[in-house]
């Protein structure tokens, strides 16, 4: 009896270590990945209501420094909650956060990536009637990539990842707390009244009304560069053209 | 014979000349005329592309003409407040700009001569201007269209001096420094290499002996090394581009004044929406000025308030709204006559390098600058509305319209030229390599030589000590006149 109480101890004991072993990895992945994917975002955001791009790459050295910074609470949380366990645990969960860090930061930029295609959905959002957009549009989308590939490549990486929060969800959250009204659809998902409501939030919210004339300097410039747009006008195309000549 | 521009590399280039010029905009386009009408072989790296006036006209979009300048017309300051728009082509911002000339105010030089130990004489100066003036074909314009002209009527009501422009014009053809000076230089003396960005030196002691530049061919994107070897360099790649180049290169700083001083002629716009067809887009895009403010008539920084009639796409970002809506007002083009308001500022910015050694710009206007551009802004709305405009539109980030005399202190507030609240602009950089007496506080003497490189020259608005309050160009070609002079 006692070696069976022995052994269901030993059991219980093994199987309160693996589930708390368990619980910590699924935290130090979910916290990991979370962490990783927020300080992108995070930085975003700042970036934006400061009006800074503190160093090109949209500061790939900073989050190294979070990842370790993040590894290192993670082992010393793990090592002070669970004194006497093995200190291999501890780095192993400690390995597992940063490697998950480095998986939400990858994500994170990987949907920055995207920032060029969101942009032509955000001209096509505001200049056109259908999702598809139209031959304005898509010439509007060129010349915007156009200027974009020109730009000095701190003030791409900024009106990128400004193109980036004013889509995503959590610039549309972030966005109700001056607009006084929940919503949770990306920008290019809303219906006309929407984006009103939601373009006008930007122009009277402290810090974003700038940000938004940054996004007009590239969206609206680029379309009525677009001779294709200069009969709606009307606009004969000359001022530019004679301003280099006579 | 003519002009022997290079634009396409397959292979490294070393080259030997008397005389290697960086840039080839108004002040390097002055030195090449003159020094190789003197028998100076001469060289320039130029970073932008060569345009013929072929390629201009031939083309349909206005994308295309972006080309001419550099990022595409963007150049934002650190703190996103200003961008600073540049040409980068052979001719420099001469081709892009509208031509416009003004001589440097008295006030001005006085500032130059007495508080900078400028040492250039009245009669220098005015002999170097009018040779520059001949030379570009500086004419006054006398009629130009209802966009400019209902300027003049504001200004009449209001008692405010006002006039036309004078612009650089031969045979009804706009001036630029590919077509006055470097196309009427001797061409047998003068190579440009198109296209080649200068990036680095050798130096020995206190003398340069080779620049490097990197030329990219425009069809392979391939890039290849053009080596200059010369016996004067002549830095004229503009107060950005220059400054850039001897921080790069650590040269020239002795005093540590590379980059410091820069100033910009802040920039922003005020539309008068008429009830009357005002149709600029008939008109020329520069024509018409106000000087009541500046420091042509009085001895102070102040402003200067000139019509400018741009194309849609500029105009879009002026006027309220995105989208749609934006549209609506765009429609107005034709009802709107469009003035800059430019304001004359304090040299507060700083050229600086960031980690990829590309210039950066520290720049916000300073608490009397932001006075003077909310006091231009009032004013050009006092002269629209004294004209008859229906209402006016200013810059600001939050959008502001104006119907009656009574709005306009309460809705261009005193502090409405503050940071993120009003649309700027510059086509006028000027500083960052100041000339003076003192080598300790400057970088160039009055004759654009460097006070460290026995034989290097910057000859661009990077030396200008203060700016100066009026189209600069001008007085670029009068300084790059003295310069050539004195190289010789």
């Amino acid at each position: 009896m006692t070696a069976f109480f022995k052994s269901f101890c030993i059991v219980k004991n093994m199987i309160f270590k693996m589930t708390a072993i368990i619980i910590y990895i699924i935290l130090a992945i979910g916290f990991g990945f979370a962490v990783g994917f927020f300080s992108v975002k995070f930085n975003h955001l700042m970036i934006i209501l400061t009006g800074r791009l503190l160093s090109s790459g949209h500061a790939t050295n900073r989050y190294i420094i979070v990842g370790f910074i993040g590894s290192a609470i993670v082992f010393g949380t793990y090592m002070i909650l669970e004194p006497a366990s093995d200190t291999t645990h501890g780095i192993i969960l400690a390995v597992i956060f940063g490697i998950l860090f480095a998986a939400g930061v990858l994500v994170a930029d990987h949907r920055f990536s995207q920032s060029c295609d969101i942009l032509h959905q955000i001209i096509i959002a505001m200049f056109s009637d259908t999702k598809e957009g139209n031959e304005k549009t898509t010439d509007a989308f060129e010349i915007s990539k156009k200027m974009l590939a020109n730009m000095p490549i701190a003030n791409k990486e900024a009106l990128l990842l400004l193109v980036f929060f004013f889509d995503s969800r959590l610039g549309v959250m972030f966005s109700s707390l001056f607009g006084r009204r929940l919503m949770l659809k990306r920008f290019i998902s809303m219906t006309s009244d929407e984006q009103d409501w939601y373009i006008e939030t930007w122009s009277t919210a402290m810090g974003l009304s700038i940000a938004l004339r940054a996004l007009k300097s590239i969206t609206s410039f680029a379309y009525f560069t677009s001779n294709l747009t200069w009969d709606d006008i009307p606009y004969n195309g000359e001022i530019l053209k004679r301003s280099y000549l006579n | 014979m003519t002009l022997d521009v290079q634009k396409n590399y397959d292979r490294d280039v070393p080259y030997t000349a008397d005389v290697c010029i960086i840039g080839s905009g108004a002040g390097g386009s002055v030195v090449a005329y003159e020094l190789t009408k003197q028998g100076k072989k001469v060289v320039m790296l130029e970073a932008g592309n060569h345009y013929t006036e072929e390629d201009i006209t031939s083309q349909t979009r206005d994308d295309v003409l972006l080309n001419l300048w550099k990022n595409h017309g963007i150049f934002l300051s650190n703190n996103f407040s200003v961008n600073v728009a540049q040409g980068q082509c052979v001719g420099g911002s001469t081709m892009i700009n509208y031509g416009i000339c003004f001589r440097f105010p008295d006030f001005v030089k006085k500032i130059w001569q007495e508080q900078y130990g400028v040492q250039l004489t009245d009669q220098e100066i005015d002999s170097a201007y009018g040779k520059a003036e001949m030379q570009y074909g500086v004419t006054g314009i006398t009629q130009e269209g209802r966009s400019h002209d209902v300027i003049g009527d504001g200004c009449d009501v209001l008692g405010y001096s006002h006039g036309w422009m004078s612009k650089a014009l031969r045979g009804g053809k706009k001036q630029n420094a590919l077509n006055a000076y470097l196309e009427k230089a001797d061409h047998s003396k003068l190579k440009i290499f198109a296209n080649c960005k200068a990036e680095s030196i050798e130096q020995s002691g206190n003398t340069m002996t080779k620049v490097w530049g990197i030329a990219t061919d425009p069809d392979t994107k391939l890039k290849h090394k053009v080596s200059v070897t010369a016996q004067k360099f002549v830095l004229a790649a503009g107060p950005i581009a220059s400054s850039e180049f001897l921080l790069k290169n650590n040269t020239a700083n002795s005093s540590g004044q590379v980059g410091k001083n820069f100033s910009l002629h802040p920039s922003s716009s005020v539309v008068g929406v008429f009830d009357e067809s005002i149709n600029g887009q008939d008109s020329s895009v520069m024509a018409y000025f106000c000087d009541e403010f500046s420091a042509r008539r009085h001895e102070k920084f102040g402003f200067m308030i000139e019509s400018v009639f741009v194309s849609p796409s500029q105009f879009s970002l002026i006027m309220p709204h995105f989208g749609q809506k934006n549209l609506e007002e765009v429609k107005k083009y034709h009802n709107v006559s469009m003035i800059g308001v430019l304001v004359h500022d304090q040299a507060v910015g700083q050229v600086k390098l960031n980690h990829n050694q590309d210039a950066t710009l520290d720049y916000s206007l300073s608490e009397n600058d932001q006075k003077q551009m909310v006091k231009g802004m009032q004013e050009a709305c006092m002269i629209y509305l004294r004209a008859g405009a229906r209402e006016v539109i200013t810059g600001h980030i939050e959008t502001t319209i104006i119907k009656s005399e009574d709005e306009i202190e309460s809705k261009i507030k005193p502090d409405s030229a503050g940071q993120g609240k009003l649309l700027i602009a510059s086509a006028h950089p000027q500083g960052g390599n100041i000339m003076g007496s003192d080598p300790a506080k400057s970088v160039v003497d009055s004759y654009c030589k460097s006070h460290d490189i026995s034989n290097l020259y910057i000859c661009d608005a990077s030396v200008f000590p203060t700016s100066v309050g009026v189209n600069p160009q001008l007085t670029v070609l009068m300084l790059a006149t003295i310069a050539a002079e004195h190289m010789c």
